[in-house]
């Protein structure tokens, strides 16, 4: 399953928010995830990508930006070969 | 000094979801004690306590349910249906002095417990980024105030277990004073972690339990009396300006007409006749009425060795010897000890004894102790006997005593 995808999957699951919203151009505020949201948001996607999101800010202003930040902390963090092995699991619940 | 209405009431509790099922669980001397099905129950000595039949995913969306904690959860559908109960219509402009009082002792707790679990006991660092948001104390309170865009005073007491009883004081205080027209005051509570039922075990008040009944482990004022069973919940009253609830036609629940509030400055556990005294003096006095006017006291009546000595001398300093002719009600029998919500839920309670003319019993009183000697209604409640004018006492660990004067409404 493709990055955007899996970001799709829990931001329908976890927040409620209608599919046909989540384009790429989405912006996160726009789909009512605030500041608190994002926080709740990323700690998520460190145990569903097993990754580390680092303590500085990130541009993370549309689904894309989270999509781009995501792949390249997962490429950085966990490699290339074992990115592809991660994407196959399950979000995390 | 402006009357005060109640004219809403929300409540959960473990004698049920409705004010009229509580009452009625009360009167009938059901128990919501039972034995705690928690994971890790075996290390505790006596796996006690009066839960609440409740899962918070079924009144929240999601994306907000994981924002809550229970007491929050409590906190809100209580609230929610305390309004709904008032059927009280605010302007935008009365919305922005319309306030929020609640108390709670140990807010929340479980997410904390929970936090601290994953990161000292399985050395994690994986803390939720809720944790904070979730467990302060004042969160209840707050989304109360978001839920129903109330923008007067937002204000949470943590005076342990008179908690909720001084929030509705303090609430009361501001409409009697004409500073506000509408306020929602209560408590909640959501202490039934394993950690802090065991904390509470060892300081050695927690019930032993009644092997041939575990629900009946709670015994206010009996000689075999042996502690208090924890317990959690919310209530929430709609107060109001009589005035204004009368125009509108509003259904009155009855009166609140006075509060005294008093503090040992003693001893941070040990209860204090003085304080008591002080206090129950103090509610009659702001409420204008003698005590030869008070026909009938919910007591804090925790069923500690400590507590029902010290109240029971406390009401005879009070009442003197009238004090034998006045029915005195403990419902921490059926509903244990909710703590911080424990005033709010014993007020509601009281209010619906005064509506309905009955005296609660105070149940598993079976054993006399001649420290306690006077009428507790003991085991089968009492009709006609609750009168039209009733003290609500709350005691509390660090020496707060607040004590709730209530009227019948009419």
């Amino acid at each position: 399953m493709k990055t955007i995808d899996r970001i799709r999957a829990i931001l329908v699951a976890d927040y409620q928010i209608d599919p046909s919203h989540l384009a790429p151009g989405a912006r996160l505020e726009d789909l009512g995830v605030d500041s608190i949201g994002l926080a709740e948001l990323m700690f998520t996607m460190e145990d569903t990508f097993g990754i580390a999101i680092p303590d500085e800010p990130l541009a993370l202003d549309t689904l894309a930006d989270v999509v781009t930040q995501i792949d390249r902390l997962v490429a950085a963090q966990v490699g290339t070969a074992s990115a592809a092995v991660l994407s196959q699991r399950q979000p995390a619940s | 000094m402006r009357r005060v209405a109640v004219t809403g009431i929300g409540v959960l509790s473990p004698l049920g979801h409705t004010a009229s099922d509580v009452f009625e669980a009360a009167r009938a001397g059901r128990s919501g004690v039972h034995r705690l099905a928690i994971a890790g129950a075996h290390r505790l000595a006596s796996p006690l306590a009066a839960t609440v039949d409740f899962q918070g995913a079924d009144h929240f969306d999601p994306p907000q349910y994981r924002l809550l904690d229970r007491v929050s959860q409590f906190a809100m559908v209580a609230a929610r249906r305390a309004m709904a109960d008032a059927r009280c219509e605010l302007s935008q402009t009365e919305r922005a002095r319309t306030g929020v009082f609640l108390g709670t002792g140990m807010g929340g707790t479980l997410s904390i417990d929970d936090g601290y679990h994953t990161f000292y006991g399985e050395q994690s660092d994986r803390i939720k980024p809720m944790m904070i948001l979730k467990g302060m104390h004042n969160a209840p309170a707050a989304w109360i105030a978001i839920a129903h865009d109330l923008r007067g005073p937002n204000l949470t007491y943590s005076t342990a277990c008179s908690s909720s009883a001084v929030a509705i004081g303090e609430a009361w205080l501001r409409l009697a004073s004409g500073a506000l027209d509408v306020a929602l005051a209560g408590g909640a509570e959501a202490p039934l972690s394993l950690g802090s039922v065991k904390a509470w075990e060892a300081m050695h008040t927690l019930a032993r339990m009644d092997t041939s009944d575990p629900t009946q482990s709670c015994k206010p004022f009996a000689g075999n009396r042996s502690g208090m069973v924890l317990g959690e919940g919310g209530a929430m009253l709609v107060l109001e300006n009589w005035a204004r609830a009368v125009a509108r036609g509003a259904s009155i629940h009855g009166e609140l007409i006075g509060y005294g509030l008093t503090t040992d400055a003693s001893h941070i556990a040990r209860p204090s006749e003085e304080g008591q005294v002080a206090a129950m003096q103090a509610a009659l006095a702001v409420a204008g009425i003698q005590a030869d006017e008070v026909d009938s006291i919910n007591a804090h009546g925790t069923g500690t060795q400590a507590n029902d000595g010290v109240e029971t001398a406390a009401i005879k300093r009070v009442f003197g010897r009238r004090a034998h002719a006045i029915p005195i009600s403990a419902t921490k029998a059926l509903h244990g000890h909710l703590l911080g919500a424990a005033g709010a839920l014993e007020c509601v309670l009281s209010l619906l004894a005064l509506q309905r003319g009955v005296a609660l019993p105070t149940m598993h009183l079976q054993q006399s102790d001649p420290q306690c000697d006077l009428d507790y209604v003991a085991n089968i409640a009492r009709t006609g006997a609750a009168g039209r004018t009733m003290l609500s006492n709350s005691f509390a660990f660090g020496g707060t005593n607040a004590v709730l004067a209530l009227r019948a409404a009419g």
